[in-house]
């Protein structure tokens, strides 16, 4: 895959080439196409576009965290220096377009149904962080609506991997669809352990993500949670102030961190992650359907 | 039955309701609970747009003479101010006015009962009146006696705290719900003929913005409507005492309100930003103007809308009452129109309130940012002109001229194409779906890709499937490209206080509406078929790598010129080139007649390009709202500059002295710009658009002849000239 992801991204643009390369190269943990090519072993496996799918996939994920990290102001990315901070923003953001356009690139040879089914996920997730942006600073953000732009915004990036390995393996439509199942409670079992994680502290980006979310009026379960708890009023209080600071982000952290919303997100994380593992109940006993469900089992367990 | 038609509420909404079934010949009523003249709270500022409106109907000649005004000055809070003038318009109209509500709600109202409405006032209508599940009527008490009217149809036009729209079950519940509140005062000195807006106004700590403005509205030089609006109901905010703040704050600040006195007491008002348009239909109920909740949430206009509204609602009526029937159950035909007229300037229901937290950031971290989406933002939001004008009817406008009468279609297909671009966008944002129509007269207008596609198509099948949803995902890709190139690297100049930056909300809105708009151009053209997809992400890619270089090439003085004119194919050439391909193959034309199509479309981008350079040079906005001032302040050189490098002689020194220094004040941009033009550099960029728009017009000769040729070819001599001909006396316009 790896020769396929080089590929892909080729260009007769030297700094260019460098640009996509830099986080393409560095690697991450490549989950995405991994499930594709997890969820193909459920049928007969056709090789080639499979590993152009898994590639389209990873280039997918890639090319939105070129574009987050230029919203977020992120320095770094995959334990090195962001694009957006090696190149600066306007360049960064070019070299997510430029990835997004090669991984639709790949995608639309794959057939119309494929191309399509990746379209749709494309603008579900754009939708969703559209909706998440729209709704900043907003106190009175349901659980439910916060629940659904997850599901559009990440959920929906590990479906499509999951799906698209079905399809392109042939595998039975109610195998596909329960991979599809499986993509989607994982998503959400990640996204809602990471917010929970990153809250109280203890992930990798040590409270970074946390912070700049309140900054940008981005409230994460847990911060939902606490302002339906005792420590409502003075936590409207910090959060609505016009430019807020750093010392009153900490005191947010500690009002949310003081209520049990983070003990129970990480509750809600682990049944997604059973439901996750749930859905593959449908599918042969194979050693890849242990490997999915053991995926679902870590993603909750990364409480360090 | 009383009357066909009763209106509750004489105010602009009613009286324009009342106006436009009375002059169809319509029996109505028309109630109110004062009697006329009477005071009202209100900001009197009516838009250009309202000033058109009411020419329409005939009422602008029977207003006095008026404080007119030329646009708006916007202050933003710790930012300075921006104007905002309204663009001029030939006829003249171009032009708001002040026009105390005591006087222009009179007038409309006395113009309703002489078109033969029948007006009774000092009434209170105290209920509707329901007679098989529908609105049949209202009860209503005149000096103490209570009487029932009947009618079919019941207009609801009672404001903002409309009791009819209540007892309908579509009163306001809290949200979208503001209030406004003003004075009129004199002894000021210095107002202009613009309206003044002050935004936000923060709470008495100064430590939460608020959702507000205030306004200075001039009734004469000397002599202003002042007061403030609130979006929402804000933690213990008093309205008066924030009035008497901001009046305070203007004594204490700006000397032209030393000497300023208030006349008469200060009159408020409640707000409604709740417009749904299905809830402004019930059986046998309509609900138009401020009891539809049409006020802009930014501006808190709602004059134009009310009189709009109104214009709608009497046309439905009109057209659904037939003779002999006593009550109308389906209106829905109402929230059809109103969602056509009014998507993108409101945005829906509760969205609104929600979403004005995310443009008040980008308004305020932008304020001084001139990268079009900014731009065109600003002008949406503050000033949205136009209103009521669908996006569609103006490109036609604007293209009406170049198009040759056999291609009649294309006019119709435009159209639809515009229709399926807000129908995309509609749900989640329409106000994106409203950019492109930013301004008049945009010379970039008849370039639009879905006009390139069309016209391309016509050397095959212009009937083919998918022409109009490829046309509709090459317009969102456009914007998309368009709100991308917003995103702009940024210093250290933004740095907080405690260290750490503030969120960059111009580029996180450029990113988020990009990528929105982008996936939405993929999933359209999905529906066409995978090999669609492939053209325009290849396409797509190529702009990337053009932008790219384009970058790559800043601050290059030794620029060939070569290397510039390929970077420019790349990033604006191909969006020409795309288009004119996918027509020509969707429509199933020759190999041979595609790749020529193809050659044209290149050659029409650069010299567009090249006399976008060349006119934003004296001062003429070039596409996109993209200036020559913002170009040069990035570095970006475009031809005309590399001209002067080239020559190497004294003007060539001179200009790059101007453009050394940076960053480059307005003096060194002036200077630079009369260089470009004094040393004849402008008219040879001119002189090389003319050679590539000759190209593109010999790429024609290798398609048959006809009315597309004929069109693609008047569209290149536009390109560089930009006047369009003379339009067709006859026929183009029947189809």
């Amino acid at each position: 895959m790896a020769r396929v992801l080089e590929g892909a991204i080729d260009t007769e643009d030297p700094d260019l080439r460098e640009m996509a390369q830099l986080l393409v190269l560095r690697g991450g943990k490549r989950i995405r196409p991994a499930l594709v090519l997890t969820a193909a072993c459920f049928g007969d496996v056709r090789r080639e576009a499979l590993i152009a799918a898994a590639a389209a996939m990873e280039l997918m994920h890639v090319a939105s965290l070129y574009h987050d990290d230029v919203m977020d102001r992120a320095p770094l990315r995959r334990g090195g220096v962001s694009a957006n901070d090696m190149w600066g923003n306007a360049r960064a953001a070019l070299a997510g377009t430029y990835l997004f356009t090669r991984s639709s690139a790949l995608l639309a040879t794959l057939g119309d149904e494929v191309n399509r089914l990746s379209a749709d996920v494309a603008e579900r997730v754009c939708t969703g962080q559209l909706h998440e942006v729209e709704n900043a600073f907003n106190l009175e953000l349901t659980e439910g609506e916060h629940l659904e732009i997850l599901t559009q915004k990440t959920a929906a990036l590990l479906e499509l991997p999951c799906r698209l390995g079905g399809i392109l393996s042939g595998a039975p439509q109610t195998q596909v669809d329960a991979l599809a199942g499986y993509g989607r409670h994982l998503g959400l079992a990640f996204q809602l352990a990471d917010d929970a994680l990153d809250l109280a502290g203890v992930s990798r980006r040590m409270g970074k993500a946390t912070s700049t979310d309140l900054r940008e009026g981005i409230y994460s379960l847990p911060v939902l949670r606490a302002l339906g708890g005792p420590n409502a009023g003075p936590l409207r209080e910090l959060l609505g102030r016009a430019r807020i600071q750093e010392k009153e982000i900490d005191a947010a952290v500690g009002l949310v961190r003081a209520g049990r919303g983070v003990e129970e997100v990480l509750q809600l994380a682990r049944s997604h992650a059973g439901r996750a593992a749930a859905q593959l109940e449908e599918l042969p006993v194979l050693p890849a359907r242990q490997s999915l469900v053991e995926l679902a089992t870590y993603v909750v367990s990364r409480a360090a | 039955m009383d009357a066909e038609v009763i209106v509750v509420g004489a105010g602009p909404a009613g009286a324009s309701t009342a106006f436009h079934l009375a002059s169809r010949g319509r029996q109505v009523l028309l109630l109110d609970r004062q009697t006329f003249p009477r005071d009202k709270s209100c900001g009197d500022g009516l838009t250009p747009f309202s000033v058109r409106l009411l020419d329409e109907m005939g009422v602008l000649a029977e207003l006095p003479q008026m404080q007119r005004v030329r646009g708006g000055r916007v202050f933003m809070r710790g930012r300075g101010h921006r104007d905002f003038l309204y663009p001029d318009e030939e006829d003249g109209r171009g032009h708001g006015l002040v026009v105390p509500r005591y006087v222009l709600d009179d007038a409309l109202r006395r113009h309703a009962v002489r078109a033969g409405a029948e007006f009774v006032a000092g009434g209170r209508v105290q209920r509707p009146l329901f007679q098989d599940g529908a609105v049949s009527g209202v009860e209503f008490t005149l000096n103490g006696e209570a009487s029932t009217l009947r009618a079919a149809v019941v207009v609801a036009a009672d404001g903002a705290s409309s009791r009819l729209a209540r007892e309908n079950g579509h009163g306001h519940r809290g949200a979208g719900l503001g209030y406004a509140i003003r004075g009129y005062f004199d002894g000021i000195r210095g107002l202009t003929d613009l309206l003044e807006l002050y935004l936000p106004l923060t709470d008495v700590s100064d430590r939460y913005v608020l959702p507000s403005y205030g306004w200075i509205f001039p009734t004469s030089e000397s002599s202003a409507n002042i007061g403030i609006g609130l979006f929402e109901r804000a933690r213990g905010e008093n309205v008066r005492e924030l009035m008497d703040r901001f009046v305070g704050d203007l004594r204490a600040q700006d000397g032209r309100f030393d000497g300023m006195r208030a006349c008469g007491a200060l009159r408020g008002a409640p707000l409604r930003f709740d417009f749904v348009p299905e809830h402004c239909h019930a059986p046998g109920l309509l609900r138009v103007g401020d009891a539809a909740g049409m006020v802009s949430p930014f501006t808190g206009e709602g004059i134009s809308y009310a009189l709009e509204s109104g214009r709608l609602a009497a046309e439905v009526i009109d057209r659904n009452l037939k003779p002999g029937r006593t009550q109308l159950h389906d209106l829905s035909d109402y929230a059809v129109l109103l969602e056509r007229q009014f998507a993108g300037y409101f945005e829906v229901g509760r969205r609104s309130a929600r979403r004005y937290q995310l443009v008040w950031h980008v308004l305020d971290s932008t304020f001084e940012n001139e990268k079009p989406l900014f731009s065109l933002c600003r002008q949406a939001v503050l000033f949205p002109e136009g209103v009521g004008d669908t996006h569609p009817s103006r490109v036609l406008d604007d293209v009406g001229p170049l198009l040759t009468p056999g291609v009649l279609n294309v006019r119709e297909d435009l159209f639809r194409v515009g229709e399926v671009v807000m129908e995309v966008v509609r749900r989640d944002w329409p106000f994106l779906g409203r950019i492109p129509a930013g301004g008049r007269g945009d010379p970039g207008v008849p370039f639009r890709p879905a006009l390139l596609l069309l016209l391309a198509s016509y050397f095959g099948d212009p009937r083919a499937p998918h022409l109009i949803t490829v046309g509709g995902a090459l317009e969102l890709g456009y914007l998309s490209a368009l709100a991308h190139l917003s995103v702009e690297d940024e210093g250290d100049r933004s740095i907080q206080e405690d260290g750490v930056p503030p969120a960059n909300w111009g580029n996180m809105l450029a990113v988020i509406a990009g990528d929105f708009l982008l996936t939405k151009a993929y999933r359209l053209c999905a529906e066409a078929g995978s090999p669609v997809s492939l053209m325009i992400s290849e396409a797509l890619q190529r702009v990337c790598e053009g932008r790219l270089e384009e970058l790559r090439l800043r601050d290059q003085p030794a620029l060939q010129e070569s290397a510039y004119l390929d970077a420019v194919g790349r990033k604006t050439a191909t969006l020409f080139e795309l288009p004119c391909r996918l027509g020509g193959l969707l429509g199933g034309a020759t190999e041979g007649h595609v790749h020529a199509l193809g050659a044209y479309g290149l050659n029409l981008g650069v010299a567009f390009q090249l006399t976008d350079e060349a006119l934003s040079l004296t001062g003429e906005e070039s596409r996109l709202g993209r200036t020559t001032g913002v170009n040069l302040r990035e570095g970006i050189y475009g031809l005309p500059v590399l001209r002067v490098f080239q020559r190497q002689d004294e003007t060539s020194t001179q200009l790059r002295r101007r453009l050394a220094r940076l960053p480059l004040t307005d003096e060194d941009l002036a200077g630079a710009r009369a260089l470009l033009i004094s040393s004849g550099a402008r008219d040879e960029t001119l002189q090389l658009a003319r050679e590539f728009a000759d190209r593109a017009v010999g790429c024609l000769d290798a398609l048959p002849e006809g009315a597309a040729r004929l069109s693609l070819s008047r569209l290149a001599a536009y390109a560089v000239d930009r006047e369009l001909p003379a339009r067709y006396p006859q026929g183009w316009r029947t189809s």
